[in-house]
This record gives C-alpha cells, structure tokens and sequence, in this order.
C-alpha cells in the first residue's frame, strides 16, 4: 500500500537533492522529526531557513509542507494559537489555490486551522469542528494518513460536544477504515482517540489496555510523553495513586508542549487530593505556571479549568483567600469563551466551595519575635500567620518586612505592593518601607508604579529622603537605559556624600563610559585616602591613573595593596606573561600574548589581527580582573587573561601573513634577514606538522611538501614598498608558492595581491 | 567418560542460530574478537577468584596474516572435559554467566553463553586447546568446522589456559592483520581490568592507560588531559577532540566517561554525534547517539555504565529508566563542562565558538543554561557580516533588525545606506536567538515588514493639519494610511507597506474562495478574518527629513505634481511584489505613471 502524503514526500525530497538543493531536502526530513520527537527550539531554528528555501524554490507543494510541520509544533502541540491562528487561516487559504489544492499535505492544513479553534475553546466551537472535519473526511479515504489526523480531530470535537457515545461509534468506524486500508501494526492505530474517549466514558479499565497495546508502537519522543501522561490519569482515576505518581512524566518535562498541560494538571490534583503529592505551594506554582502559559498562549476553556482546580486545591488546603483570587481569575476568563456552557455551574460550585473552608485557626506566638522565629517551613502557611500577626501587632515593622518577603516568594507581587499601601496609610514617612516598595515595582518591570512610589519618597519627611530619592531616580533611569540622566542623579548623591564607596564608583564608571578620566581620578583618590582599607577603588585608580600618567597615584594605590615600585615617572616593569582579551569588531574576543609592565599595563607580544588592526608592541591598560580560573594544581606555566581597558601607546605595527610553501631552512633564514633589516618582526607559527598539498589537475601529480604560516610585521616608518620588492625577489625563484598577498593589497596594488592568491589557488587555500 | 578421541553434537539448531547470530545478533565481525577475548579475560578472572595460588594472568592475541588465522591465548582457569560439553557447545549458558547469578563476580562479562559462537561465523574452523587448573595433567583439544558438531580429542599437556585458532574465512581475512586487530582491541578492550597484549606478552598492552576514571589515585591534571585524549582517538576517527570534559554527577545509574566537543566545523542541524558505551568493561553499542542531547551534533563521548542493559546481541542498549538517567548525567556533564570552558581553557572555548557557532545557536536555543552562557559570544548572521548580539545592539541604536524576506521589500535600501545591521532571520537559529537574547536584555525586536515592525521603524511625527492636508492629496489614495515619520536615510522620501492582515482577509472573504475552499473550513477561516479591520489596506510613511517631501510641503510650484507622481510610483515599484493584490499596486501603471512624470518634468 503507497501513502499519498509520505510517498510525495519522498519523491520531492530525491527531486530536490537532484536539482542541487540538498538543504532544503534535509531540512523537510528534519521538520517532522523535530515537531514529533517535541523538538521545538530546534524547529524553531530550521523553519525561518526552511520557509525561505521552499519560496524560493517556487515550488508551492513544498512551502504548503513547511508551513504545514511550523503549524502542528506551533498549534497542535505548543497551542500557541494567539500567534499563529492567523497563519493557519493564511495557509488555508494557500493551500487551496490552484496550485496547491492538488498537493497531497494540503488536506492536512484543515486540521491546523480546526485544532486552533479547539485549542481556544474545544467545547464552544465543537460544532463548527464537526462540521468542517467531517467535511474533509469525505473528500478523502483512509489511504491518507491525513484521515487519521482529522478524524483524530472529530473524535476530539464530538467528545467536547459531550457527544461520547457517537465519538466511539466513529472512531470504531475510521480505525476499521485504517486497518482495512493501510497496514498498520496496532491494532488501535488512534490510541489517543480511543483512551480519552473512553476515559470520558469512565471505562477505565478499557482505556487502560488500550494505552498499554499503544505504548508497545512508540514512534517518537512525543508518543512516549503522550501515552505516559494517559497512563498516569488513567490509574489516578482509577484510585491507583501510587502507579499513577510513578508514570507521571515531570513537570519539568511537559513545561512547553502545552498539550500535554490539562491532562498532567487533572491527574495532580487527583494525586493532590489523595494526599499522594504534597497539595502545597509548589504544586500551586505548577499550576499558576500552566494556567499563564495558556493564556499568554490564548488557550482559554484549558487554562479556565485548571485555574478552577487550582483554586479547589487552595480550598483543600485551607486557603480561602487565595483560592478567592484564583476564582477571580476563571471568572474573568468565562466572557471571552466561545459560549460559556457549563463555566458559570463549576464557578457556582467552586463558590460555595470556598464559602464553606473553615476560618484557618492560626496559632500565633506570643511577641512578633516568637511569630518570626517560627517562620520558615511553608512560606504558604507563612503568609497566614504573618497576615494574623500583623493584624495583632499592625505597628511592627519586622512583621511587615517578613511578610513582602514572603509574598515575594510566592510571587504575589501586587499582594505585596497592597500590603506596603496599607502600611504606609500609616506610616507615610517610612523611608526604607517606600524604597522597598519602589525596588519591588521596579523588579516588576512596572516603571509607571515605580515612578508613583518615587514622587511618594520624595514627599516623605524623612533627613535622607533627598539623597535616598535620588538614588531611586538613578536606579530607575540606568533601568530604562538613560545613562546621561542617571549619572545626573549619581553626581548629586556624591556630591552629598563624597566618600559613599557604592556611589563614587558608579559616578566614576559613567566618568569613565564617557572618557572623563580626570574628573573620575578625582573621584578615586577622594575614596583611597577617605578610606584606611584597601577596595575596588584602587584597582579602578590605577587603571585610570595609569592612562593619565598619573603616576604618584598608581603608585600610592599600588603600595595599598602591597606593591614595591621604585622611583617616579612611568612604570616599566618585566613582569610576567600573560594575555589580554581583545573584542573584535564583530563581537569575537581574541586573546593576545603580552608581557606585564606594571600592575594594570603590558605591552603585546602577539602579532594577530584583531579585524583589520593589530596590536604588536602596543602598550595597553588592562582591567585587572583576570577572566580565566586559576589551574587546579600550582602551575607555573599559567597565563592570566585579563580585559583591554585602552590602548595606551600603539606602536603602529601592520601585520600581513605570509604562507605557502617552506622554501627550505637556508632560503628562509635569508628572506627572514632580509626583511629584518628593513626593521620588520616576523613571527613564525607552523611547525613541521604543518603540511600542504597540490591537488591532482591538468595532469601535474599531486605533491606534499612543508608548509610555512607566518606573519610580516612591519613598523608604521617601515618601507611597505621596500619590503614587497625585497619579499618578490627573495621568493619568486622558490620551487613552490610563498605570499604575502596583502602586503600588496596595502600598498595598494591588487593585481600582484590577486596573482599571489591565485598562485596557491591549485593547493587548496 | 575419558575417551580420547570422539564427534559430539552440540544441543541446539545450530544452522538456525548461526542464521540469527549472523543476520540480527552480530551486525559487525569484529564483535568475534571482542567475544573472545572476554571468554579469555572471564578464564583469568575466574582462575583469580578461584584458586588460591597468585599467578600473573596473561592474555595474548596473534594475528596471523599469512596463516589467515587469529590466536587467542590466556593463562587462565581452562576448561575439563566437562565444562567443555557443558558450557561451551550449550548455547545459553555459559560458566560466568552461572558465576554472576550466584553473585562471585562482578568482573565477570560474559553472561549470554553466545560468545564463542560468533567465533563460526568469521572461521571455516575453530580450534581450542585448554588445560583446565582443575585437572592439568589433561589437555583438551576441541575442533570444528561449523560449530554443529565438533571433535574432541586429549591433546598434548601444555601449562594451564587456553588457546582458540581461529581459521578466518575468505570475508573475515582482515581480522588477521595485526593493525585491524590492534585498532579493534584498542575499541573494544580498552576498559578490560587485565592487560591484553597483541602478539607477544612483552609489547605493552594495548588496552592501557587506564581510563581517568579507572585510576586508582587522582592523576595530575595534565598527566589526566593526555590520557583523556588518547581515549578518545581510539573512538573518534574523523575529528581531533577540541576539548574533553569528564562525566561528573553520580546520578542513580552512576555512569563515568568522558565527552568531548569535536574538532570538525558544524552547521546548525549537522549531527555527528558518536557516543559509545560499555558495561562491564565491554563495548556493547558503539552509536548511542541518542543518548547525547539532539543538539549536541558536534560531541562525542565514551560512557561505562553497569545500570546500562545491552539488548541480547549485545550491540545496542535497551530504552529504559537507566537510559534515560544516563542521557540526563551527560546532557548535564556537557552543560557543565561547556559552562567552566571559557574560564578554564580559554584557547579551547574559542575554538568551539568558532567551528560550532551555528550548532551553538541550536543548542542555546534548546537548553537555558547554555543560553545564558552563549547568548553574548555566539554570532549570528547580518547583512553586515556575522556579528554578536552586543555588537548588534551597539551598531542598531539598542535594537535588533530582524529580516525575514528575500530582499524584495524596503528593508535593503533602508538599511544599506544606514550600515545598520539587519539580522538574517532566515538562516538557522538567528531569529529565535535573537529574540530570546533581546527579551533577556530589554530590547526591542524589530521585524522588518510586520506591522508591529513598522510602528517601531517608523514612529508617527506630529506634523500640522494644513501640511498633511497637501502630502495626502498628492500621494495619498483610497484604504491608503499616510503616516509622517522621520528615518534614514533622508535620501528615502517614502516607504509604502501593505496590511498583510487585511491583504488576507480579502483573500479568504473574496466570493472566488467559495469555489475553491469547503465550506465548513472557510468559514472557520472567516470567523477569524471577520475581527481584522480593513479600513486601511496599507500605511505609505513619509520621511520628512526628506528634502524632497520638505519641497513637496513647500509652496507648490507646477512641478509639484510631476513629482509627486514619481515619489508614488517609486514607493509603488519598490513595495513588496508579494503583497501586489493587497495593495492594488499595478506596476503597469506605476511605470506608466513614472514616466508621464519624468517627461512632464522634462518638457516643462
């Protein structure tokens, strides 16, 4: 038996590594592989390239294909619907052009568009499911493995209907149709179909064996994930509790492929409410995480029900409050469902339900420090009993702090915020209490409340509300990237407080950002001699002072930390090697080999190329925070990395490889002498391992002979034109090529720079 | 029963098995030497455990090349007369296998009993001469030639141990050349506890060193490094390791090894991940690649495991509870390993950045950890040449310009000129990263030719009603928004963008899609199109730091017309061609339109 959709594939795929676009081929075998093995950040990397290699291979079959695997990662197993519902509309309508309705994955696009609308709200857009699939089941049969997919998708929408009795009918119906049709070796081949149609059923036992016989005809990654998750609610149902935690796939697991979300979430709170995990506030965490998820995703009548389980659970653990606010959050879902069906019956339910949890009988200690000391074992339980405490002893502070801590950790933001405005309705001029309540918006990302907080710090009568509202404002605009109107604001703070460590230093580091040294060594030699200890300050005011010339202050603040440098003036040391880390202009780091000079200075050993500069004999500032670990054993042989701060004097050396063949140790020290006098370095980088070859063309044999890979550098008063004569003459009579073609391209002569290049094209460069 | 010479048969379908073992069970010959080389180091063991007396084990392998014949021989426990009936012609047993069951040993290997059947399917004969320490005034020689019956005869004493010749059929010669059988022992061996020797016992073993993790004190790290590369290229034949980092984390299945990051440049989905791994000293599956992470295409590792479960051919593991922790030890050993490189071994970090940077990008985007260790150094691909996110945001004002079309729209001009980069959205992985890396660092996305891409690009200007007023009736038109904006370059005097939302609504709403599209889905289509408003069908921005649009604003001349025709035929021309329909753009028309114009302007 063919199959019309994989037998396509197939054929497209040989057709298109024939017409020479082998990428585009692999990339339609990887597509499915990475959506059914649940791959999705790697689908994600393909589907941009695979999208434009389909267009521009003007074969529309093969874009249907593309956007067709985008959308069943994208819609049937992350249910990101609010981002991708106008694509599926969009691909429908593709799909059914003239030119495309005859591609066989055509078809298969209806059931993206269908899932979309079950996604957002199965029940409420049963019907029109029903009708659109039952639709396309008659315009094929089941040869297409498409006609499993769909009536995959009208067996979901008649049981959404409620209509279980009639999914069964026609599932029995389509299998039968299957087995008769295409070989498969299930003899379920819709066990997904099947097991939640009879689970709905509540013939457990049933749906049981039928996961069983499915787990036995894995396919992929997402089928293993899919039949355990089954499994699991299965035996939850069934009261087996034990079993039913063991073959619970992880929270961690099912986080992203949000189809698995409901089914995970009914079978813990089952699980929850036999006490077979911890119904707790991390379990609650879990839940809130699949609701948002779902609704960022736009995935209502799901994230509806599991808001709805977990507000149940926070009744079961007593938790009217909470459990209030959950319910808050379904109600305000129910609106913007398709219809709202049975939502407003389980909210009723859910209602009394909370109405009915007993005042939580809270045990409290018997001074706000014996409440405190008790803290710590379920920030949950935590926050009631501080709630209680701080409704004995409203007036005590510590109570209040302890409570926004814990309301952090429960990530009960606007909760916390609420619990601040109450406690400054009281306490207006609680400086340190609006600052915290400012920090916390300002973690929130809520500029807006932040700004409020701020204007509220700075009415306080408070002797450090200036200089503390200053350093909001500060914090505030640094978040919003605003440097010149940060370092406005960290300038007045200093100004109030000169010696104020934290401060200076910020000051100091947009002194720096904007190349005012001066002014920031101020600064830095204010904090040394205002401060006995030795601190980051003074590495800070050697690196500054040392590219001022300032020498007595690198001095000073080198003797602070236990240097002995001789004399005045410059420090010219011979210290150790080490290496200084170089970003490039595109991003890449590059680290050169140097020599120490002084505490923050070396100068540069290395001939690379940084982009197109070099750095040979620079003498350079450096940060003095080395980037690479110290060795696990001592190792003398160790080079540190340290960060270029600035150059301070560049030599102007130009660097040009020079490569090819090795013209022999005599010819080679000639050249290398030669260009010596001229005043240039070389600096030698193969060794004898390095070999090259000619290839096998026009006839001539392949050879292997020593290759040599070095670098020229020359001097910014060195002859560029002297040394290319002097490199042409010594090389031109060499049995195989040696260049230097940008020394060429430097001066400006591209043809010879061009000749070179293609002198060493026949070896492979 | 003592008779010196006599045929047996052994007690199973031999044909049959043989047909299995040679179909299914043993997909590569070399797995023979393998076999045979742990009955021998199983002999030695066992002679260990079970004589009292200290003896020097000694395990020998000989290829003989011109003999076509391969010879192994230990000095261990041997075999009666006995044993030899029992154990060695019985398929499914076998003696070690009897050991482990009753809990002696856990250095034993074998355990299938299948073993030395495997030595048939390679030979055209197979001679074993053993003396066992049981009885060893008594040499036992067994012969045969097919493995279904067999010769046993006493032979000549000889010192306690064993020796099986194997006479190499014609397509298993090359398991008689020394080099083919050092490199399969120095695979397949390299974690037995004895020392095996190729030819003679004086050369030095060839399953040394000793592992890192097998080493009884800690060893110096750089002493540690060699060893660790050594391993390594017995396994991996294409690529230098550019850095090897060893198994960490005890796990429940309380795997040891060494993974590596190769030395062979990668794209974004290439996979030649090479994971091999053995149980109880044995390689049984040398491509569990599945156990690395899917983006780690660029890895490779060596992996011993005792919680491991070979399927019965011994080549391949089974997928279970063990596995599945044994993949998450190593995911998590990669991780971390990856995530002290760049303090530990600098050199080699910038290696791996540089030949891996696309399978980089896939494995950022596929594991948090990794992200945040890669999302500044990896680059990714932009019209101005790969560059990294920071350098990005550095060059684009803070931003990151994401393009996702083949060059056909606005975006070339418009960023051309400014050297901004543009991020090509097309190429593997550079779009999610790039959107992950701005969402971690606050910063604004901005997909050229989306709707949300434009409102960023093209920020509306308040301009006076009486100078709006002239712009739209000179460029203005039906469903066409006029938006006054500011960007460069100035020499860009307008920028014409169709709604693609409204674009598809009149697609999907048009009557002609009745008659293509079924009924039920179209309208499902439509229940969505019907919530997209189609007031305007596409925004044409105008830059007023333009000095043509600041003439066209000024007091009109009679040429004010004429050129505003050509500014609108060339926002026209220059619009998305995908998008015509949309936007009624007749390009007939428009150069139609240009024309008339330039010869106006010309005859004027």
């Amino acid at each position: 038996m063919t199959d019309i959709i994989w037998d396509w594939v197939g054929e497209a795929k040989r057709a298109l590594v024939e017409s020479g676009r082998e990428r585009l081929a692999h990339l339609m075998g990887e597509m499915p592989r990475y959506t059914c093995d649940e791959k999705h950040a790697q689908l994600d990397a393909i589907y941009p390239e695979a999208l434009a290699l389909a267009r521009a291979s003007k074969n529309p079959w093969i874009e249907v294909f593309v956007r067709h695997w985008n959308l069943q990662s994208r819609i049937l197993r992350r249910h990101q619907v609010g981002d991708w519902m106008g694509e599926a509309v969009s691909l429908i309508e593709f799909a059914n052009r003239p030119e495309t309705r005859d591609c066989p994955q055509s078809i298969c696009t209806t059931q993206d568009l269908v899932n979309c609308y079950g996604n957002i709200d199965g029940p409420g857009y049963a019907e029109e499911r029903i009708q659109a699939t039952r639709e396309t089941l008659e315009r094929i049969d089941a040869s297409w493995p498409c006609y499993q997919c769909i009536g995959g998708e009208l067996i979901s929408a008649l049981n959404d209907a409620g209509r279980t009795d009639e999914a069964l009918e026609t599932l029995e119906r389509i299998e039968l149709d299957i087995r008769q049709t295409r070989r498969v070796r299930s003899p379920y081949p819709m066990v997904e179909s099947r097991v939640h149609t009879l689970r709905l059923q509540n013939r457990l036992d049933e749906a049981l064996a039928v996961n069983a016989e499915g787990r036995k005809h894995i396919h992929d990654d997402g089928d293993l994930r899919t039949r355990a998750q089954e499994r699991a609610l299965l035996l939850a149902l069934k009261g087996e509790m034990e079993a039913a935690h063991d073959a619970s796939p992880s929270f961690e697991s099912i986080r992203g492929t949000h189809s698995s979300y409901v089914d995970w979430a009914e079978a813990h709170r089952l699980l929850a409410e036999s006490a077979s995990v911890d119904n707790d506030w991390t379990l609650d965490a879990h839940f809130r995480t699949l609701a948002e998820d779902l609704l960022t995703n736009g995935v209502l009548r799901d994230a509806f029900q599991i808001l709805v389980w977990r507000s149940e659970l926070a009744c079961l653990r007593g938790r009217a409050d909470l459990a209030k606010s959950i319910y808050a959050q379904a109600e305000a879902i129910v609106p913007r469902l398709r219809s709202p069906l049975d939502a407003p019956a389980l909210l009723a339910l859910l209602e009394a339900r909370i109405a009915a949890v007993p005042d939580s009988a809270v045990e409290l200690g018997e001074s706000p420090d014996a409440v405190l000391d008790a803290l710590g074992y379920d920030p949950e339980y935590d926050a009631e009993v501080l709630a209680a405490a701080r409704a004995r002893w409203p007036d005590d502070r510590p109570l209040l702090m302890a409570s926004i801590s814990v309301l952090r950790t429960l990530e009960r933001f606007q909760a916390a915020l609420v619990l601040f405005e109450s406690w400054l309705d009281g306490h207006p001029n609680d400086l340190d209490a609006i600052n915290l309540m400012a920090a916390t918006q300002l973690d929130l990302g809520d500029l807006a409340g932040a700004g409020e907080a701020h204007e509220r710090m700075k009415r306080c009568d408070h002797p450090e509300a200036s200089i503390v509202s200053r350093w909001f404002a500060y914090r505030m605009a640094a978040f919003s990237g605003d440097d010149a109107t940060a370092m406005e604001h960290v300038q007045f703070v200093v100004d109030q407080q000169p010696t104020a460590v934290n401060a200076a230093l910020t000051l100091v580091h947009y002194l720096v950002a904007r190349d005012a040294l001066t002014e920031a060594l101020v600064h830095l030699d204010r904090l040394s001699a205002a401060h006995e200890n030795v601190g980051a300050y003074d590495w800070e005011r050697m690196v500054v002072a040392t590219c001022l010339g300032e020498w007595a202050s690198v001095r000073d603040s080198a003797a602070r930390l236990g240097w002995r440098l001789e004399g005045d003036g410059p420090i010219e040391e011979s210290w150790e090697l080490l290496m200084i880390r170089i970003a490039g202009p595109d991003g890449e780091e590059h680290d050169l080999f140097g020599q120490r000079t002084g505490p923050v200075t070396a100068k540069i050993l290395s001939m690379n190329e940084v982009g197109d500069r070099a750095y040979y004999l620079d003498q350079v500032v450096f940060r003095p925070t080395p980037l690479n670990e110290a060795p696990e054993t001592e190792d003398d042989e160790h080079t540190w990395i340290y960060p270029l701060f600035r150059v301070l004097e560049s030599a102007g050396y130009s660097v040009f490889p020079i490569y090819g063949a090795h013209p022999g140790l005599e010819s080679l020290d000639a050249l290398w002498q030669e260009l010596v006098d001229l005043g240039c370095d070389i600096s030698v980088r193969s060794d004898d391992s390095y070999q090259i070859r000619r290839l096998d063309t026009d006839g001539e044999p392949e050879i292997r002979v020593l290759g040599l890979y070095s670098v020229l550098a020359i001097p910014s008063n060195g002859d560029l034109a002297a040394c290319a004569s002097t490199f042409l003459a010594l090389t031109t009579d060499y049995p195989y090529p040696l260049v230097c073609p940008s020394l060429w391209t430097a001066l400006g002569e591209h043809e010879e720079a061009d000749r070179q290049r293609d002198r060493l094209e026949d070896w492979g460069f | 029963m003592s008779g010196t010479s006599e045929i047996l048969t052994t007690q199973v379908d031999l044909p049959g098995l043989m047909k299995v073992l040679g179909n299914n069970l043993y997909s590569t010959p070399s797995v023979a030497i393998r076999e045979l080389v742990q009955n021998a180091h199983d002999s030695c063991v066992r002679r260990q455990i079970e004589v009292a007396d200290s003896f020097e084990p000694q395990i020998v392998v000989s290829p003989d090349p011109v003999r076509r014949r391969l010879i192994i021989d230990d000095n261990g426990a041997g075999l009666t007369r006995d044993e030899i009936v029992r154990y060695l012609a019985t398929v499914g047993t076998g003696y070690t296998s009897q050991m482990r069951d009753q809990g002696q040993s856990d250095t034993l290997i074998g355990y299938f009993g299948l073993g030395f059947l495997s030595a048939f399917f390679v030979s055209t004969k197979v001679e074993l001469i053993t003396t066992s320490y049981q009885s060893p005034e008594k040499t036992w020689v067994f012969t045969s030639t097919g493995g279904e019956r067999y010769h046993l005869a006493s032979g000549e004493e000889r010192p306690v141990g064993t020796r099986v010749i194997l006479h190499l059929n014609e397509h298993f010669q090359p398991l008689g050349e020394p080099a083919v059988v050092e490199d399969l022992l120095r695979r397949y061996c390299c974690l037995l506890p004895l020392p095996i020797h190729l030819e003679d016992g004086s050369s030095p073993a060839v399953n040394r060193p000793i592992p890192p993790w097998r080493a009884e004190k800690t060893l110096h790290p750089v002493r540690r490094q060699a060893v660790e590369r050594e391993l390594v290229a017995r396994f991996e034949d294409r690529f230098e390791p550019l850095c090897v980092f060893p198994l960490t984390g005890e796990g429940e299945t309380h795997a040891e090894g060494l993974v590596w990051i190769q030395g062979g440049a990668t794209y974004g989905t290439s996979d030649n991940r090479n994971v091999s791994v053995f149980v109880r000293g044995m390689l049984v599956d040398s491509d569990a690649r599945e156990l690395l992470p899917a983006w780690a295409g660029f890895c490779g590792a060596i992996i011993e495991s005792d919680s491991l479960t070979p399927t019965a051919s011994r080549e391949d593991l089974q997928r279970n509870e063990a596995f599945e922790s044994t993949a998450a030890q190593l995911r998590r050993s990669l991780v971390e390993g990856l995530s002290r490189l760049p303090k530990t071994q600098p050199a080699a970090w910038r290696r791996v950045l540089r030949m891996h940077n696309e399978a980089l990008i896939g494995a950022a985007l596929s594991d948090e950890g990794l992200f945040e260790l890669l999302a500044d150094v990896l680059k990714v691909p932009t019209s101005e040449g790969e560059l990294t996110l920071p350098v990005i945001y550095d060059r684009a004002d803070g931003r990151v310009h994401v393009s996702l079309g083949d060059g056909a729209g606005y975006e070339e001009v418009l960023f051309r000129a400014t050297q901004v980069p543009v991020v090509l959205g097309t190429r593997y992985g550079a779009m999610p990263f790039a959107e992950r890396h701005a969402a971690r660092e606050g910063k604004t996305v901005v997909r050229l030719g989306t709707k949300d891409g434009n409102r960023a690009l093209f920020a509306p200007v308040d301009l006076p009603t009486e100078h709006v007023d002239i712009l739209t009736s000179l460029l203005g038109r039906d469903g066409l928004e006029l938006v006054p904006t500011r960007f460069s370059p100035a020499s860009l005097p307008v920028v014409l963008a169709p709604d693609r939302e409204v674009a598809l609504k009149r697609r999907v709403e048009r009557e002609e899609a009745d008659r293509r599209i079924s009924s039920a889905i179209l309208s499902m289509a439509r229940m969505f199109t019907e919530t997209i408003d189609d007031e305007i069908t596409a925004r044409l921005f105008v830059n007023l730091d333009s000095p043509v649009i600041q003439r066209l604003m000024g007091p009109p001349t009679p040429r004010t017309r004429q050129a505003a025709t050509i500014v609108r035929a060339m926002a026209d021309l220059f619009t998305d061609r995908r998008e015509e329909d949309a936007l009624q753009v007749d390009t007939g028309a428009a150069f139609q339109a240009l024309s008339e114009a330039v010869v106006a302007l010309l005859e004027a």
